[in-house]
Formats: C-alpha cells, structure tokens, sequence
C-alpha cells in the first residue's frame, strides 16, 4: 500500500521501469511507511504482470505465494526480535514455547546474512528476480554489514536490495555508497491534513507529538496511547511544585503497570517524551515555537517564563546523553529519579 | 472427504524418499509440509527445501475424491512408521483437517492450502536432455562426489559440474586441493551445456538413485536441471556461478608413471595415516628403485614408515601429500590396478586406471 505522501516517490520508482539499481536505501525519520513502501515495491518487482499504477495484481501465482508469507525469492532480512510475533505463530515444536526463554536479538545476526548468500548461491525459485528487505538497516552491526556489502558489490543476477533505515548515519559508509539513495522527509501539511479525514486517523495531538510522522502516529493512536500521553503531560506540568522524588517512583510503577504493557510503552518512549518536553520549553524560551505539544503551550508558556535559556539548554543536553543509555539495562527507578530531577532544577532554578 | 484407503507401506514408501529433503527449521513454515496431491487414481506427494524439489506418483488408488492439500511431512511419516504393517489406513480431509485412520488408531493433522505451496515452475522451452543407465550415473557420481568442497566462500565450488557435451557426460568435483573428473558415454549426441549441481542434490541423488540399468532421465535447463526416474522427479536449482577451467589443471606430461595394487597401498596408508599430524595429515613418499617408502610424523614427534615394493625405475622422487586426499580416490575408486603419475616434489600428481581416460584425480602436493 502506498500513503497519499509518498505517491509522487512512487510513481518516480515505477518510472525507472527496467532502470531500477540493484540496491536501493531507503532514508528517513521513522513511521513515514518507508517499509511499506519497500514492501510494495518488492511485490512489483516479483509479480508476474503488475498493474497499470505499477502496483502487484494480487492474483498471479507470485503474488499469491507472497500473500500467503511463502514466497521463496522475497527475503526479508529483519531482527529476531522483529520477526518474533509470526514464527511463534506456526507451531513447529520446540521454538514456540520458550516465551520466558532467552531475549530475542533486536540485531540482525551475521548468520542471517550467511544464510542469505548461501540462498542467493543458487538460481531463483520462480525467476531469477530475487528481493531482499533489509530493515532497519541500522540494525547490523559491522560484521554483519560487511558480510552483506560482499553481496551488494557483487550482486548475483536479478537480485534487488531494499534497504530500510531511520538513521542512516549508523551505517559504514560503503554500505550507503553501494545504494542509491532515496530520502523522505516529513510529509506535506496539506497532504496530512487530507488523511486526517480518513478513516482510523490518528488524533492531531499524538501527529504532532511525533513530529508529524503519520503512520509512528497511527501506532501510537491504535496502542491506546493517548491517555498514555494526557498523565504524562498532567504529571510532568504540575512537576515544579511537586516532589520529583516521588513522581519517579509513581512513574516507575507506572512503567510496569499492564496499560503501559499493553500500549508497549517503556522507557525509551518516556525518555523520548520528556526530551521532546524539553524541546518544546526550549524552543519556547528561546523565541520559536511549540513543536510536539501544540495543545499544552499555555502550560509550557507559563514553566518557560521560570526558566532561563543556560538552564534549559543544559537540561536538554543532559537528557540527551540520558537518551544514548535508554537501551541499556540500567535501573528504572535510579534513571527515572536523575531524569527528573534535573528537570526540575531547570524549571524551577533551584538545587534540591 | 475420503482421500484414500490404502495400505501402510503403499503410503510411506512415497512418502519417505521425498520427505527426506524436508528440513526441521525453515524461515518458511510451509516448507515443513508435504504436498498431498489426488487425482484419479494417481498420488502424488510432493516435498521440497526450495533448492531441491521431489515429486513422485504411484497409481492404484482407486477410490477417493481428487484434491490438494499440505500437511506436516514429518509427523506423517511418524505417525505412519509408527503404525501395525498390516491393515487397512483411510485418509480423509475434513473442514482443513487431515485424519489418518487405522484400527483403533485416529490422528487428525493441521494442513495448509496446497496454493500456498512454493512449487518450482518446471523449465520449458529450450533444454538439452539425455537418458543414461541409473547406474552408470551413480556410480560416476560417486567417483568425483567427494571432492566437492564443503561450504567454501568460493560457492561455485561447493557443487559439482556436469557437462554434457556430444556423445559425453562429464562430471568434475574439486575443493582447490584435488580435483576429481570422471566421463561416461551417451548415447545421443547433445549440444554442449554445463550446470553446477548444489551439494545437497549430489547427495540426495546418490542416496536416491538404484543400482539398475533402469533408465534415468536429465534435463537441463536455464537455471534448473531435472532428473526424472522410477517414479521419482527430482527439480533442483543451480549454483550459479563460473566453475573454474579443469582442463588446465590437468597435467599432460607427467614422465614418472608407477603401477600399484589398490587394495595393498589403501591398508599401508591407511596405517600411516594414523600418526599424521591432526591438522594437515601429511605424510611423505619417497621413491626409489623398486621401493616406495610411506612415512608420516607428527607433532608429538611419532613416526610411522612402511616399504612396499613397487615396480618403478625411474628418477628418485621425494613428495608430500595429504593423506586424506589419498584415501579418499582410493576408496572411492574399485579397480585393482591403478596408475599414479608424478613430475616433481612440486606439482601435482594424476591418478588414473590403466587403459582408461575416463577417470582423472589430481591431487597437489604439500611441502612437509
């Protein structure tokens, strides 16, 4: 499926026709549909008579195979940890049991990529047009990219990479030099504005809270975010006058309670949340405008007459080495209370 | 819906020469399945790990409604090796459920839709085909099969390359260390056409094919080669790559020509072998006037030497050898006599049969 904001991207690829280069990077901020654009894409390349808009026809025998997940010459190289919720799906034994078993890996594994050169060794299943997904990109580590860059410099015939990242900076540069790259930004206002209109749109609220990527704002709207997102703009706004001490252990609770299970909300979103908080204080104080909380600028206003712009840029930073951790196995408790508390040195000047 | 009624054996004869390719874990769910495939009074079950693809039919099931559906193949032929030999099994398919009956016993199974299954386009169009004798095609496979490399980066060389070429089927089999070749008459004339056969399909041919003059149908086509025979059909891909030029490597001119017994020289290595260092399993042969020497150490500083009498009397000649390389033509080889031609300490040396080009292993030395 296409999103109305990317149909111009579209109709530009379905134009290079024959032309297409055998490695292609997707580049752009998350939740744009730069995987379903891939996807989409895929489904062109490996269908057997696509229609006019470019788009697979749905009924011929690859497409079929791919509609049903078996496809043979589409190879999807994501993380375990991506990939989790099908495979435990099909019972096959001993692999969907171990659900209290080891973390799944959020890495794409050199294996994978072994696995894939050993398949792309021999011919293609219904042609000799094979596709590979690789998203996100930024998820192997240097080994694993090396070993892919083996295949992306010598591609076996008829084999197309489609490379999906978020944060193409993370990859080697001989990766990036090996694919043409295409970057997406955020979407039009006015194009947005017309898909607000559709049907399951998300709120205005939760689009602005994530900078106006449409589809990380769907997620959000369909994991029941929003009364996520109204505590924690009530919590964190009547913060100065409260004690930050106790909110973190609220909040810590709060990170373990079954709605917050439920929307996969933790602490990588809250920290996210919190520094785009700041941002908007930030931004505020120094003359621009309100960003991710439009609806909240009275509240915002009002903590960044309180602050001053040393104090402010100083939180904003700290937050962001604070965020370069998040992934780390730290203590929630300890993280929660350090975030916090510099937040409220900064919002109300005083050491505590 | 009744499928079928048969007997336990009818159904897992079949079901076991394809369900050997079957593997457990799969990035593919489906590829765990079997495909069960009636029409008429044909069977056709069909397996495959998307490089090899099995299919075989048996006749002679009357009765049954023609239909298509997958089911899991291992757990089949568990359930089906499980059971009494005699007595009557009904296979019937209701509402997406497979059901095995027999006797008192009753296995319902999963399936999935037989559309869903990635089945191989057969090639059509241009093709070179030929039939040659099972046997003589099993027994070529066997003289080169192990030289094959074993997952080497050079992938091409993981494999085994046919050629068919006039009234000639060649086979060569190499790991950069020793090459095998090894041809055998046709009796059409073809076009010249290569393939690289993957490993896997080396060794399931080998374990699938009989030890019979029964005819043996190749078909090689654009990226796929299919081998029709008894009442199996065996598709698999190619490994599609460039096989390196055997022809050079090949010595022409080798003077030094030696004369053995297998059997004798198979048991002296054999004991020679044992104290080679682990690694690189060397061992050295001096030769001399009538006399070669074997000779092995290792890094413990054993040593093990053996004299046989040979009839050679040319130069002297000192050379090192992997011991495995050795081995390995000579038991993969059941001629009596077999010819060994050497230049130097420092290039290869050939192996061949006496009065016979149709078989050739060159082997390269190692400094020791």
């Amino acid at each position: 499926m296409i999103h109305p904001w990317l149909a111009d991207t579209w109709q530009r690829l379905v134009g290079l026709g024959g032309r297409l280069p055998h490695a292609l990077l997707f580049v752009g901020p998350e939740g744009l549909g730069k995987r379903d654009l891939a996807d989409t894409l895929a489904a062109r390349l490996l269908c057997s008579a696509p229609a006019v808009d470019g788009h697979a026809c749905g009924h011929c025998v690859p497409c079929q195979l791919r509609l049903s997940g078996n496809h043979p010459d589409l190879l999807p190289i994501v993380p375990e940890a991506d990939a989790a919720p099908e495979s435990e799906g099909g019972e096959g034994g001993e692999g969907g049991e171990g659900g209290s078993g080891k973390k799944k890996s959020s890495q794409i594994r050199i294996e994978q990529i072994r696995d894939l050169q050993e398949t792309l060794s021999v011919t293609g299943h219904q042609s000799s047009r094979r596709v590979i997904v690789v998203d996100p990109a930024e998820a192997m580590n240097a080994f694993t990219a090396n070993a892919l860059l083996k295949l992306l410099e010598e591609p076996p015939e008829g084999c197309i990479f489609l490379l999906v990242s978020s944060a193409p900076r993370r990859l080697l540069p001989t990766i990036r030099s090996r694919c043409q790259q295409w970057s997406f930004s955020r979407p039009a206002d006015d194009v947005v504005a017309q898909w607000l209109l559709g049907p399951d749109a998300p709120p205005a609220d939760l689009l602005a809270l994530t900078g106006g990527m449409p589809l990380a704002a769907q997620r959000l709207a369909k994991s029941g975010s929003d009364a996520l997102l109204r505590r924690f703009v009530k919590d964190i706004a009547a913060l100065p006058a409260g004690d930050p001490l106790k909110l973190a252990g609220q909040w810590e609770s709060w990170l373990k309670s079954k709605e917050a299970l439920a929307a996969g909300f933790g602490m990588p979103q809250l920290v996210e949340w919190i520094q785009r908080w700041v941002t908007d204080l930030a931004s505020l104080r120094l003359g621009g405008r309100v960003r991710f909380f439009p609806g909240e600028d009275g509240v915002i206003a009002a903590l960044a007459q309180r602050t001053s712009v040393a104090a402010v840029t100083n939180c904003y930073n700290e937050l962001a080495r604070i965020r370069r951790v998040v992934q780390h196995p730290l203590n929630a408790r300890l993280m929660l209370e350090d975030m916090l508390l510099r937040y409220a040195r900064a919002v109300t000047g005083t050491r505590r | 819906m009744l499928l079928l009624t048969t007997t336990r054996d009818a159904l897992l004869a079949p079901l076991q020469s394809v369900a050997g390719i079957v593997e457990k874990r799969h990035t593919l769910p489906i590829l765990s399945n079997v495909l069960i495939e009636k029409h008429g009074d044909q069977l056709t079950l069909l397996a495959t790990d998307i490089e090899i693809q099995i299919r075989t039919t048996t006749g002679g099931h009357i009765g049954g409604e023609d239909t298509s559906i997958t089911v899991a193949a291992k757990k089949l032929q568990d359930i089906l090796r499980a059971l009494p030999s005699e007595g009557e099994v009904v296979v019937t398919l209701d509402d997406k459920r497979l059901t095995v009956k027999a006797g008192r016993s009753r296995f319902a199974l999963q399936t999935l839709p037989a559309a869903d299954y990635p089945r191989m386009n057969l090639p059509d169009g241009d093709a070179t085909r030929f039939s040659i004798s099972q046997k003589s095609f099993k027994r070529q496979l066997a003289q080169v099969a192990y030289a094959m490399a074993q997952q080497d980066i050079r992938y091409y060389l993981n494999g085994l390359l046919l050629i068919a070429d006039g009234k000639e089927l060649r086979m060569v089999a190499t790991d950069g260390h020793r090459l095998a070749f090894a041809s055998s008459p046709l009796e059409a004339e073809v076009p010249r056409t290569e393939v690289i056969l993957p490993r896997k399909t080396v060794m399931e041919l080998a374990r699938q094919l009989a030890d019979s003059e029964d005819p043996l149908e190749v078909v090689l086509a654009g990226n796929q080669v299919v081998f029709r025979f008894g009442p199996i059909e065996l598709v698999s891909k190619l490994i599609d790559g460039k096989f390196p030029d055997y022809e050079r490597v090949i010595p022409q001119n080798h003077q030094k020509l030696l004369t053995f017994e297998r059997t004798p020289l198979l048991a002296t290595l054999s004991r020679v072998a044992i104290l080679t260092n682990d690694k690189f399993r060397g061992v050295r042969l001096v030769l001399g006037d009538g006399t070669l020497k074997i000779a092995s150490t290792n890094a413990e500083q054993e040593e093990a030497q053996e004299e046989l009498e040979v009839d050679y009397h040319g130069d002297p000649l000192d050379i090192g050898f992997n011991v495995t390389y050795l081995l390995d033509v000579l038991t993969n080889t059941h001629e009596d006599q077999i010819e060994w031609r050497f230049n130097d300490g420092n290039s290869s040396a050939l192996v061949t049969l006496p009065g016979n080009d149709r078989f050739k292993y060159v082997v390269m030395p190692m400094r020791i």
